[in-house]
């Protein structure tokens, strides 16, 4: 591809040329991307001008195997060639078999009564989540400031992020926001006419904040002193922080956790899994989604958890999240504040609104990474990542750093 | 939907009309080789059948060592893979069976274990090439399974 580009000498770059063409039929709502991007291996990417960079970003957060893995790869290929679809109208092996092995991996004493609703984004799993609790009789919703939950009109209503709310007010009322991290608060502002509350276990698109030691537990017993369910928001961090849930590592037990993102390894998923009496508040004819449960998307979701547990990837992931946030402290940039997060979901906390600048600098260098907020960079990498990739990017950074520092 | 003739809807077995899609994708399972997959692990055990599945083998699977043997016993796999630790009968019993058995006594066996004491004494017995240690590189075990049964040439 590139000899051919290089042969051909275009006026302007093939990826240049798809961009054009982009601008040309699909919506602005994205702004423009850098790159166009065609083919992807592993970790690794190339742009339609046959440039390769390192991806740190895994479709936000999406592609836990990388790109063309071998084993979502068959699993679609063979599911494609038996049944591709069949509604809820049918039931299909494969969305049974994937519930089965995300109830499988909550804690022993949560699995019993757990059960499963399938959609395609972590958006539609938290409108689910929202229906849920609007089950329970009442119509109150707590979440936190900075969270995060989708784009849908519901799922806005619960994000923290003012900015992405106002031009469609009025969305779903009842809602209250919190700070993040703040137990105190969270006590106050829970009543008995709350439904639910909604955290994600990490702030994600709010810059992977973590919250303080024990703020999960807080709102579990917050949550229970009113009788509101506690609804945790896993899109994000499903097979990202060394454990398959991140709730579980914390030790809390969930009403309600919505999932997406990496669990189908690029592929379109979302589920919402009830626990305990939240299990069973969706009655015949309350809910449904065309495509959830797809049986190509399930097999996708069933190759990723078992190439990920047959090849300790958790475990790996963490210790190489660990090696890449400590690598990247070492550095003792002044750019640098602080690298935050759990396993390989990181940010890179910046001393000033610099992410956009060392985001290009970095794609120039050839490595892909998220402005996640205007002073974090996100990383989110696949859980294949390997040590040489990861150590290639820390010794890339200082010069990416210097060059973003100028430009910034 | 709507647009479908009723009989499209024919199980597998049944000639298709000549229609462009939809024949079924299966070779006759006896001229495949055939590997047993032994694993208690529901995740692992359903990757492995896909993957294998995919590489052209035809696949069995047992989630326990006594399931396992019968389905060994009422066709004799081309190979095995054999996870150790398994509920009821644990894989250590299992390759005993199977070494003892007069028609199962040569097929080969790949070991899957955990159990990182166990190892030594599994290569020895076994030889290296016939142990996996938990976790494993999913397409290197495809590889030597490939080998094991006649499908690839060893690396």
């Amino acid at each position: 591809m590139v000899t051919d580009a290089v042969a051909r000498q275009p006026s302007i770059d093939a990826s240049e040329a798809l961009l054009r063409r982009r601008d040309a039929v699909l919506m602005g709502n994205y702004g423009r991307p850098p790159l166009a991007l065609v083919r992807g291996s592993g970790s690794r990417v190339w742009d339609a001008n046959g440039r390769e960079y390192l991806d740190l970003v895994a479709g936000i957060a999406v592609c836990l195997l990388g790109h063309a893995h071998p084993a979502v790869s068959a699993a679609v290929t063979r599911q494609l060639a038996t049944l591709e679809h069949v509604s809820n109208l049918y039931a299909s092996e494969p969305s049974i078999a994937l519930a089965e092995q995300l109830i499988a991996r909550l804690a022993p004493e949560q699995q019993a009564d757990a059960r499963v609703f399938f959609c395609s984004s972590g958006a539609e799993a938290n409108e689910t989540a929202i229906k849920i609790a609007r089950r329970t009789g009442r119509t109150g919703l707590v979440a936190a400031e900075k969270g995060f939950h989708g784009r849908t009109l519901g799922a806005l209503s619960i994000t923290g992020q003012p900015g992405k709310r106002a031009p469609f007010e009025p969305l779903v009322p009842g809602v209250t926001f919190v700070p993040y991290g703040d137990a105190a608060a969270l006590r106050g502002a829970l009543t008995t006419d709350t439904a639910a509350l909604f955290l994600e276990p990490t702030l994600g698109e709010g810059g992977v904040v973590p919250p303080p030691a024990g703020y999960l537990a807080a709102a579990r017993a917050a949550c229970d002193e009113v009788g509101a369910l506690l609804v945790l928001d896993e899109v994000q961090s499903i097979g990202r922080t060394g454990s398959w849930y991140a709730h579980t590592r914390e030790g809390v037990r969930p009403d309600v956790v919505t999932l997406a993102k990496g669990l189908g390894g690029g592929l379109p998923i979302g589920a919402c899994i009830g626990l305990g009496s939240a299990a069973g508040l969706l009655q015949p004819g309350d809910h449904g989604s065309t495509f959830g449960g797809n049986p190509v998307v399930c097999a996708a979701a069933l190759a990723v958890l078992g190439t990920i547990e047959a090849e300790g990837l958790l475990e790996s992931s963490r210790a190489l999240g660990e090696r890449l946030a400590r690598g990247l402290s070492e550095l003792g940039s002044p750019l640098v504040a602080e690298v935050r997060g759990s396993g390989l979901w990181l940010a890179i906390a910046l001393t000033g609104p610099h992410a956009p600048a060392v985001e290009a600098a970095a794609r120039r260098a050839g490595y892909l990474v998220n402005t996640v907020a205007p002073d974090a960079i996100r990383l989110a990498p696949p859980l294949v990542l390997t040590e040489t990739e990861a150590d290639g990017f820390v010794a890339a950074m200082p010069g990416i750093l210097t060059e973003a520092g100028g430009h910034g | 939907m709507g647009e479908l003739p009723p009989d499209d809807l024919r199980p597998d077995d049944q000639p298709s009309p000549g229609l462009p899609h939809g024949s079924p994708p299966d070779l006759p399972p006896e001229e495949l080789p055939r590997v047993l997959v032994m694993e208690d692990d529901p995740s692992v055990r359903s990757l492995l059948h896909t993957l294998l599945d995919a590489e052209g083998y035809d696949v069995v699977t047992a989630s326990d060592g006594l399931s396992g043997l019968v389905q060994a016993t009422a066709r004799p796999p081309s190979l095995v893979l054999l996870d150790i630790m398994m509920p009821d009968l644990g894989g250590m019993r299992v390759l005993q069976e199977l070494r003892a058995d007069p028609v199962l006594f040569d097929v080969p066996v790949i070991v899957v274990t955990g159990r990182v004491e166990a190892v030594p004494q599994l290569e020895a017995d076994l030889g290296d090439e016939f142990v996996f240690v938990k976790p494993f590189g999913v397409s290197e075990l495809l590889a030597r399974v490939a080998v094991l049964t006649g499908k690839g040439s060893p690396s």
